[in-house]
């Protein structure tokens, strides 16, 4: 796209030439290239279905071999060419067992017998295979398969379920058992205690043994023994623990019930990346963006290591401090108690029609016209410079940071909540004025982008809060700070419009809005990134 | 929890213990009516800076027993011992671990074991790190010293 020059982000200059390269866009005629932009939309039909669910189709899975400079640009910050696969803990273990089939022809054991000799391995076919070669007999005895020779003197036994008429239990030592099970050595329980002890094993990864002695129980044993597909459960809970042991290459996705696996097979690149801050940020198959080095959503502008020392900070200071972080505040004039129900900073009193901002309580008036003019972001270097300088003698300086930081967190759970109705909105687009699915995409896309857009201003309270004052290219930070929240602000309102009409009537508005917000999310990223390459950023705790 | 298993268990102890005589003083129910908590004691095995003394041991038992193990510590500021943290009593032995418990094991078997500790200490496992220096280090006569100056300590303040 046309404007890509105008990001693209040298860093031999020392001197920050501040126009080149952040001036605001708001003059600039960027309909057209926005619109060009649209035209990837170009959907297989199989993505239609998961609409509903999925708000971040864009970049799920199905439509990922589309490329976009836009998109690409989106997410800069991130690693290139960063290569990675998604799982699930089921994807690894029918992995798993494909290498069982693989091994079955060389080892001519039963399956059951090569999951144990796996899981033994800590899922390591290579380690296995050599030591295979080398000891197969005593390798069958150590995995509990085949009896040793103390367990050979036992009375035979056979392995499975039997009844009884009078047996003793050594373990609840109830007499009269009917059912018991045993392995080939031959100890004995009831089926009772066998059950307690397999469930509570199951979700711990490793082999379940006889209970005296080393036999294994096989997957066919547990599932025998609890009446159901429970081994199922074990298999699930050793995948567990071999991602865990392999945390240099698999990854949990962090977000809330999300069960993906990132997996990246080369890490070694990494070191040259986050030498030039850049982080490497990868995408569930949820559609869940976070960084694979720290664990965390994606925190552009700022770093892993400013992202780690702000979390440490806040976990730090949230006893001491006592912060108002309600969903509900006051009307500044009535005092009518207002809730928030989207994440836009532009609040109207239900009461008497006050219209004010969230963060500073003051009249809307000023925010609305072309720059953001709320006191906390005022662009006149003057103010900015006292707000900064002012509170960074005390407390309250982290105080003003950390809460501009959760106010957009609370502004971005809140545009998600938003985003939950989006799907409803599109579907009365389809149904009231004949609008196809495909073109009313524009609204889950605009939700992405100031998704993402708050993500990076939230981030971006972090970056201002380690950096140095006094540094010009920190306040020309602040200034992109404030470019991207008066943009954001303007998207946000804009998806709250309700009315189908409206919606259509405004489509070229959406695009045009989206399309600045993510040009400034950029901005401000490469901003944020030559601020801490500079040096300007310290990390102080 | 079963109760038969606890009273087989009470039984097979007041029959055994005798046996014992030399290693448990000490194995029964801190109250006639409540089988969750038990109290023992341990004698200090000869050959050992532990030798003449003797330990009290703590012991409760999980609503789950046997399926879990019992959870047994040493009378706080009493144990000098590599694997015993001295201000809590705390015990690092794998078989009292959850996973590496078998429900197959009792008391008993856990007092046999606790006793071998006594005799066999575990350096690479240490919750009592000074002791476990000296111990790596191989300074006996320190060893000694230092375990006869806490049990002293433990008899003067008593
Ligand atoms: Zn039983
Ligand atoms: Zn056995
Ligand atoms: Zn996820
Ligand atoms: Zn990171
Ligand atoms: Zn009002
Ligand atoms: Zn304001």
């Amino acid at each position: 796209m046309a404007n890509d020059e105008d990001y693209q982000y040298s860093s031999s200059d020392d001197d920050f030439p501040e126009q080149q390269y952040y001036e605001p866009l708001e003059h600039r005629d960027i309909t057209n290239n926005i619109l060009d932009d649209y035209e990837y939309l170009n959907y297989d039909t199989d993505s239609l279905e998961s609409f509903n669910s999925d708000v971040d189709i864009v970049d799920g899975m199905a439509v990922s071999h589309v490329t976009n400079p836009n998109k690409k640009r989106s997410i800069e910050g991130a690693m290139v060419n960063l290569k990675y696969e998604c799982f699930t803990t089921q994807d690894i273990f029918n992995n798993m067992l494909e290498k069982v089939d693989r091994l079955q022809p060389m080892f001519s054991i039963p399956r059951e017998d090569i999951i144990l000799l796996l899981q033994k391995y800590g899922w390591d076919e290579d380690r296995l295979l050599e030591d295979w070669t080398n000891k197969m007999d005593g390798l069958l005895i150590e995995a509990g398969i085949h009896i040793n020779n103390e367990q050979k003197e036992l009375p035979k036994s056979q392995r499975g379920i039997s009844n009884r008429d009078f047996f003793t239990c050594p373990i609840c030592c109830e007499d009269q058992i009917k059912e018991t099970y045993s392995l080939e050595c031959g100890h004995e329980y009831c089926i009772s205690c066998y059950r307690h002890y397999i469930e509570d094993r199951l979700n711990k990864g490793n082999i379940i043994t006889c209970m005296s002695c080393s036999l294994a129980l096989k997957n066919t044993d547990i599932d025998e023994l609890m009446n159901g597909p429970s081994s199922e459960k074990l298999m699930h809970s050793s995948i567990k623990s071999f991602v865990q042991k392999h945390n240099e290459n698999y990854r949990w996705c962090p977000f809330t019930d999300c069960k993906c696996i990132v997996h990246i097979q080369d890490t070694t690149e990494f070191v040259e990346y986050i030498r030039l801050h850049y982080s490497p940020y990868v995408l569930c198959n949820e559609s869940h963006r976070f960084c694979f080095s720290c664990s965390f959503e994606m925190h552009s502008p700022a770093d892993c290591e400013i992202t780690s020392s702000w979390i440490k900070k806040a976990k730090k200071e949230s006893d001491n401090l006592n912060w108002v972080l309600s969903h509900t505040k006051e009307c500044p004039k009535c005092s009518v108690n207002i809730e928030k129900n989207g994440g836009c900073n532009h609040m109207i009193c239900s009461s008497c029609k006050y219209e004010f901002c969230w963060i500073c309580n003051s009249d809307w008036k000023p925010h609305g016209s072309s720059f953001y003019q709320c006191t906390m972001y005022n662009n006149d270097e003057l103010k900015t410079q006292t707000v900064i300088e002012d509170v960074s003698k005390t407390l309250k300086r982290y105080t003003f940071f950390y809460r501009m930081f959760n106010e957009h967190e609370v502004s971005a759970k809140l545009d998600w909540q938003l985003g939950q109705t989006v799907g409803n909105k599109i579907k009365s687009l389809q149904e009231k004025m004949g609008v196809s699915w495909i073109e009313g995409q524009f609204l889950t896309e605009s939700l992405k982008i100031l998704n993402e857009g708050r993500t990076a201003l939230k981030w971006s309270f972090a970056v201002v809060f380690y950096s140095d004052s006094s540094h010009n290219l920190t306040k020309i930070f602040v200034d992109n700070q404030a470019l991207l929240a008066n943009s954001v602000e303007d998207l946000s309102a804009l998806l709250q419009i309700k009315s189908p009409e409206t919606i259509m009537e405004k489509k070229v508005e959406f695009y045009n809005k989206a399309g600045y917000v993510e040009n400034r999310t950029y901005a401000l990223m490469e901003c944020g990134r030559e601020l801490i390459s500079k040096g300007i950023v310290k990390i102080t705790n | 929890m079963s109760l038969k298993r606890l009273l087989k268990e009470k039984r097979l102890i007041e029959k055994e213990l005798s046996g014992y005589s030399e290693s448990i003083e000490l194995l029964e129910p801190v109250a006639f009516e409540n089988f969750l908590k038990w109290r023992a004691v341990l004698k200090g095995p000869v050959n050992t800076p532990y030798h003449k003394h003797s330990f009290k041991l703590l012991i409760e038992l999980p609503s789950e027993y046997p399926l879990v193990p019992p959870a047994i510590t040493f009378e706080p500021y009493s144990m000098p011992h590599c694997n015993v943290e001295f201000s809590t009593g705390k015990i690092c032995l794998n078989i009292l671990e959850h996973e590496h418990w078998s429900p197959v094991w009792n008391l008993m078997y856990v007092m046999v074991a606790l006793y071998q500790l006594l005799q066999e200490p575990v350096v690479d496992s240490p919750l009592n790190i000074d002791l476990a220096n000296i111990l790596r280090a191989g300074d006996t006569s320190a060893y000694h010293g230092l375990i006869n100056y806490y049990l002293q300590e433990d008899t003067a303040t008593h």
